[in-house]
């Protein structure tokens, strides 16, 4: 019976009967398959990463210093599964490192705003702005390149000193590279 | 007569061949050399459409008016997507996708303020990313901002990043950078 290498490429064994043709033919479109699949991961990895950009616009009501995951219900591309809309999280589907940008707006109150990207739970990325009794909302913008294995969450969260409404919100993700075996 | 591989066109002999071991081997080695060669060749050589320009000097920017940051030097140009002597205020996207945008701004202040605005626009309207700061207050000098976002553009698209304030006197930028990579079609 043949035997296999680690890859899949199949290859008689001394108690094999002979047949050199079949055998080869076996051992061609093992490597053929394996190689074409990994020219096709390649191409994929370089051309077309995992990315999302997901918007949410209804009002989100905050209570002062009570931080809250936000939600979207537009989904503006998502080449990846990261994203059903409506939902409050990407999913990632391919592991790898992600640069990953959140922003909330926020209406027009004092106090401190908060935003913050959560991988997997954990704050990645966060960014606070103080604004005056001013009469104009304010947006505050968060960034990071984190690693996310598959069926990591990446949600954004919004938060002040003071109660008020977060409207418009953004999050977005892509895969800038990973380490998914070939 | 030998046969192919469906994917690849490896070559292999098939039973009513003469029987030529080496020479078969051989043929099926060299073919998966030249494809593996050739496509690893094509795939580590494609180059991601970059575009990245930096300010060349301070900038100043009027009280109540938005106004695009301006670029005179170029840093990186994969795509032809920079043109810092023609087109100084933005980068042009030679192909559609999506693109990472990084923008960056260090701005002076000389007085108290209620409101700057940092943004990123496509084709100097819709807004790709913006981001606010307020509550500004004299005895800051100076202060950053970066914003990214990831936005699909159509070539020909330009990106340009603008700063709306209401200072009481005229702002300087000081630096701004503005990076554009093409991350997927």
């Amino acid at each position: 019976m043949p035997a296999n290498t680690s890859r899949g490429y199949s290859y008689p064994v001394y108690t094999d009967p002979a047949a050199f043709a079949p055998a080869m033919q076996d051992l061609a479109q093992d490597i053929d398959t394996d190689i074409d699949g990994i020219l096709d991961n390649m191409g994929d990895a370089l051309n077309t990463p995992p990315s999302a950009r997901a918007t949410g616009s209804g009002n989100i009501a905050l209570a002062a210093g009570v931080g809250q995951i936000v939600g979207f219900d537009t989904e503006v591309f998502d080449n990846g599964g990261l994203y059903t809309n409506p939902d409050n999280k990407f999913t990632i589907a391919v592991e790898g490192l992600y640069w990953i940008s959140g922003s909330v707006l926020f209406d027009t109150n004092s106090g401190i705003r908060l935003v913050q990207v959560a991988v997997g739970g954990q704050v990645r990325g966060e960014n606070i702005r103080q604004r005056s009794a001013a009469t104009t909302s304010i947006t505050v913008e968060a960034h990071c390149l984190a690693y996310c294995s598959v069926g990591t969450q990446i949600q954004l969260a919004a938060s002040s000193t003071v109660a008020c409404t977060a409207t418009t919100r953004i999050l977005t993700a892509t895969r800038m590279t990973g380490t998914t075996a070939l | 007569m030998p046969g192919t591989t469906a994917n690849r066109g490896y070559p292999y002999p098939t039973p009513g061949d003469p029987t030529n071991v080496p020479g078969d081997i051989q043929k099926l080695a060299e073919a998966v050399n030249d494809d593996v060669q050739a496509n690893l060749a094509t795939v580590t050589g494609t180059v991601r459409a970059i575009g990245s320009a930096r300010s060349s000097g301070n900038q100043a920017i009027l009280t109540g008016v938005e106004t695009s940051l301006t670029y005179g030097i170029q840093l990186q140009d994969t795509d032809n997507m920079v043109d810092v002597v023609g087109n100084p205020t933005v980068i042009t996207t030679r192909q559609a996708g999506k693109y990472w945008v990084h923008a960056l701004v260090s701005i002076s202040t000389t007085a108290t303020w209620d409101n700057f605005v940092f943004r990123i626009r496509q084709n100097n309207s819709t807004s790709v990313v913006v981001s606010d700061q307020e509550f500004m207050s004299t005895n800051q000098t100076s202060f950053d901002f970066t914003i990214s976002s990831l936005f699909q553009f159509a070539a020909g698209d330009t990106i340009n990043a603008t700063v709306l304030h209401n200072s009481p006197s005229t702002a300087i930028i000081l630096a701004a950078q503005l990076v554009a990579v093409r991350m997927a079609s």
